[in-house]
């Protein structure tokens, strides 16, 4: 007799089950909207509250190989609670970690449904502007025709009949190498001549501080670059100190020490903020249009 | 017609070539931008945003939802799979006037784990570092296993604490300057060390984007027009 | 208009020609400059050299063709070597296209020294975020967390992943990555487990490695292109990486030559008494 969990795998009765999760799943969300008001932040703040538990939780509680020696002393009790949270793990898990695999792929297909948020935005935007006939509404009916020739050649190249199709085959190779990929590759490549254009109208040495880094930018960028090294090649590296004056050796000495460590004071200090940060979202004590919405 | 297309999709070097040229065009039509706004660029920048949501797609149904989702709760009979339509249901109540705050749930619970994520993060990628920023600024010799320390390397050393340092005293506002001018003096001295390290990002930003520009010459020039070899 | 007003107004569309001919110029005449070796190239070659036998080595990577010019020869690069030294990989796509464009890579390299998929890579398939959770997972069980390959082959049935059960019989990870998340390898693969980690980035990324290459999380580091080539003189097989830094080299100095002619006119006109910009 199969068990309530199952898997049921051909058990007829597996239609059963999967409506039914369907169904009581819209009746807590039917359920929720009778939530009165003055709860909702409450329940929220709890969800939040349990949403990083498992993952502070599981770094924090001890490993099995930390916990038995220290369980394992502790007398009768100690024995009881180890055997009852740590039999059967490996060492270096905790009672948590083997939930990890399980959690992972429940995340994974949550944020695969919310893709289309993004993609009703976009069908709401450019729909709008092809209904209401709005300026340039021609651009959008382009849109909606790489949104549709996408998705059916891929849905048909990878599924069904289009699998052994030399066409449809064929037709997703232009589409993704000789269209998508192409115009990603291309747009990118429009900020190089943007930089050149940008740096040249932009930068101007007013002040120390530009001074400084446009010498850092110029003094990285050639040591870098074979054209760089071969401007001070003329430098033997067997001068001693003197070959330290290399464009390259210059190059490594900024980027390996100062830049090194005035990164790594921009880490610790953007650590430190997202650390204060990440708590008072944990704990929802964040405050900001989102946060204090009505609900 | 029918056996013509077949006969093309057939041959792997006339896609090959359709691949190219489709390619060429597209990248020659993004380029006219550089000379100035015009239609040919609006239109191929839509199609381009058209494409890459009809491939995230597609991608997200055949990658995830059917092998994770559909696969285990159908094929397998792991009904309680089906719940997870409910938690990605509740994200798309951001759309309701009046319900919206059941979709805050949703985002909760996802901010709640990603906080978790970052706690672990914070300690395995910053202790490491903390340890490692104390580091010996006296010259010695060898002492027992200690490889010992010259006069160059002490002196970097010493530069790159005395760097750390006065950047980190510019991020830390709870000095009044004009009380404590020494603090100030250094949050001064670390805005120059920071400047250092923006050039550098600077620099590095400038190699980046160059070579951006050199794929597609190298497309166009060695995959298009044949004019250039390796 | 004085001739230092004009110094710093030159029409961008002329820019945007010299820029095309200086990247262009290299790539009809041949010319080879040197390439100077740097310790952090030098740290991922040796670590690659000293892999354990029988383990395997995994090439991470969420590139796109946006960043080809950059990841492709620093992808290129990697797979060699492990070609060469008979060490099996894994290429683990986090990005779409990354899954197609390693793969296309390791499938024309392959001809070239006679491997086999499935006995001498493996392609894990694109894997969606959080990434963070893929890892922790990963690392304890990567048959139960990859479960198939990008065909749905199941590992089990890939010769180069027979013995693979964990993290533990990884030898080398290699991230290849134009965004900034080689951190979470760090902090849960290299911190809690000890493994090789090196990193790939594009070159606007790599002011940012040289901390963690400093603090020792990470073995090596390929900088953008310029990683590349140089990895490929230490391989002693000069490909696309020695060939378009030198399209880099003389763009950059076009860069700095217009920088420092817009400063000059700018001062130039400032002590004339002009209105410079």
């Amino acid at each position: 007799m199969v068990s309530f969990w199952g898997p049921h795998t051909d058990n007829p009765e597996k239609t059963l089950f999967i409506l039914g999760a369907l169904v009581t799943g819209a009746l807590f969300i039917f359920g929720l909207t009778f939530v009165p008001r003055r709860a909702r932040k409450p329940l929220i703040a709890a969800v939040t509250f349990i949403g990083g538990l498992y993952f502070s939780l599981e770094f924090l509680i001890a490993p099995r190989s930390s916990a038995e020696p220290f369980l394992m002393s502790a007398g009768p009790l100690g024995r009881r609670v180890f055997e009852l949270l740590y039999s059967g793990l490996d060492p270096d898990q905790n009672f948590l970690s083997p939930y990890m695999q399980g959690l992972t792929n429940a995340w994974q297909v949550i944020a695969g449904f919310t893709f289309a948020l993004g993609l009703t935005n976009l069908v709401h935007i450019h729909g709008k502007n092809i209904l209401q006939a709005r300026k340039n509404w021609g651009f959008s009916v382009f849109f909606f025709v790489g949104v549709i020739t996408m998705a059916v050649i891929g849905f048909f190249q990878r599924f069904g009949p289009g699998q052994e199709s030399p066409v449809w085959q064929g037709l997703w190779l232009i589409a993704t190498d000789g269209w998508l990929f192409s115009l990603d590759a291309a747009m990118f490549s429009l900020i190089a001549f943007f930089i050149i254009s940008a740096a040249y109208r932009a930068f101007r040495i007013r002040s120390v501080e530009a001074t400084i880094m446009m010498a850092a930018a110029f003094l990285v960028m050639l040591g870098q670059v074979p054209v760089g090294i071969w401007l001070t090649s003329w430098i033997q590296p067997d001068w001693g100190p003197l070959a330290n004056l290399r464009l390259e050796n210059i190059s490594q000495w900024i980027l390996w020490k100062p830049n090194a460590a005035a990164q790594r004071g921009i880490e610790f200090g953007i650590a430190v903020g997202a650390l204060a940060m990440g708590l008072r979202i944990w704990l929802s004590l964040e405050r900001g249009s989102y946060f204090e919405k009505e609900v | 017609m029918r056996e013509a297309i077949l006969q093309f999709f057939s041959d792997p070097e006339a896609v090959q070539r359709a691949v190219v040229w489709s390619g060429a065009v597209c990248t020659l039509a993004i380029y006219t931008f550089l000379y100035r706004e015009n239609v040919i660029y609006r239109l191929f920048e839509h199609f381009y945003l058209g494409l890459a949501v009809g491939y995230g797609l597609f991608l997200v149904v055949s990658e995830i939802l059917i092998p994770k989702w559909w696969g285990p709760m159908w094929n397998e009979g792991r009904w309680w799979w089906a719940f997870a339509l409910t938690g990605g249901a509740m994200f798309y109540f951001v759309y309701s006037q009046k319900h919206n705050w059941i979709s805050r749930l949703a985002f909760g619970a996802v901010m709640g784990l990603a906080v978790g994520w970052m706690f672990q993060d914070f300690a395995g990628s910053n202790f490491p570092k903390i340890a490692a920023s104390l580091k010996p600024v006296i010259p010695h010799p060898p002492v027992g296993d200690s490889p010992g320390l010259s006069v160059p390397e002490a002196v970097n050393n010493a530069i790159f604490l005395f760097v750390l340092l006065t950047v980190m005293s510019y991020f830390f506002f709870s000095f009044d300057y004009e009380k404590h001018r020494r603090a100030a003096k250094a949050a001064q001295i670390g805005r120059w060390m920071l400047m250092l390290g923006f050039g550098a990002m600077f620099g590095a930003t400038v190699m980046a984007r160059m070579s951006l520009l050199i794929g597609r010459m190298w497309f166009l020039l060695h995959d298009w027009l044949g004019a250039v070899s390796f | 208009m004085s001739v230092f007003e004009r110094m710093q107004r030159i029409d961008r569309r002329v820019m945007y020609l010299l820029l095309v001919v200086v990247i262009a110029l290299p790539m009809f005449v041949r010319f080879r400059l040197p390439t100077a070796i740097t310790p952090e190239v030098r740290g991922v070659y040796d670590t690659v050299e000293a892999i354990p036998r029988g383990k395997l080595a995994i090439l991470s990577g969420d590139w796109g063709a946006g960043t080809l010019a950059e990841s492709l020869p620093q992808t290129e690069a990697m797979m060699r070597h492990l070609f060469r030294n008979g060490v099996p990989f894994a290429i683990l796509p986090w990005a779409p296209q990354t899954t197609t464009l390693m793969q296309n890579t390791a499938e024309r390299l392959a001809k070239e020294y006679g491997k086999v998929y499935g006995r001498d890579w493996v392609n894990w398939g694109w894997k969606a975020v959080p990434m963070v959770a893929f890892l922790k997972s990963m690392a304890k069980d990567i048959p139960g967390t990859v479960k198939e390959d990008y065909r749905g082959t199941p590992l089990s049935e890939l010769p180069a992943m027979k013995g693979v059960k964990n993290i533990d019989d990884v030898g080398f990870v290699c991230h290849i990555t134009p965004v900034g998340n080689i951190m979470l390898w760090v902090a849960f693969i290299q911190a809690v487990y000890g493994t090789p980690i090196a990193y790939a980035p594009t070159a606007v990324m790599v002011a940012q490695g040289y901390d963690p290459l400093d603090a020792k999380q990470l073995v090596g580091m390929l900088p953008g292109l310029v990683g590349g080539a140089q990895y490929e003189t230490l391989l002693n097989d000069p490909r696309s990486g020695v060939r378009w830094s030198n399209s880099l080299s003389l763009a950059e100095l076009l860069m700095i030559l217009l920088i420092v002619l817009a400063n000059v006119g700018y001062f130039a006109s400032r002590r004339a008494g002009g209105a410079g910009r």
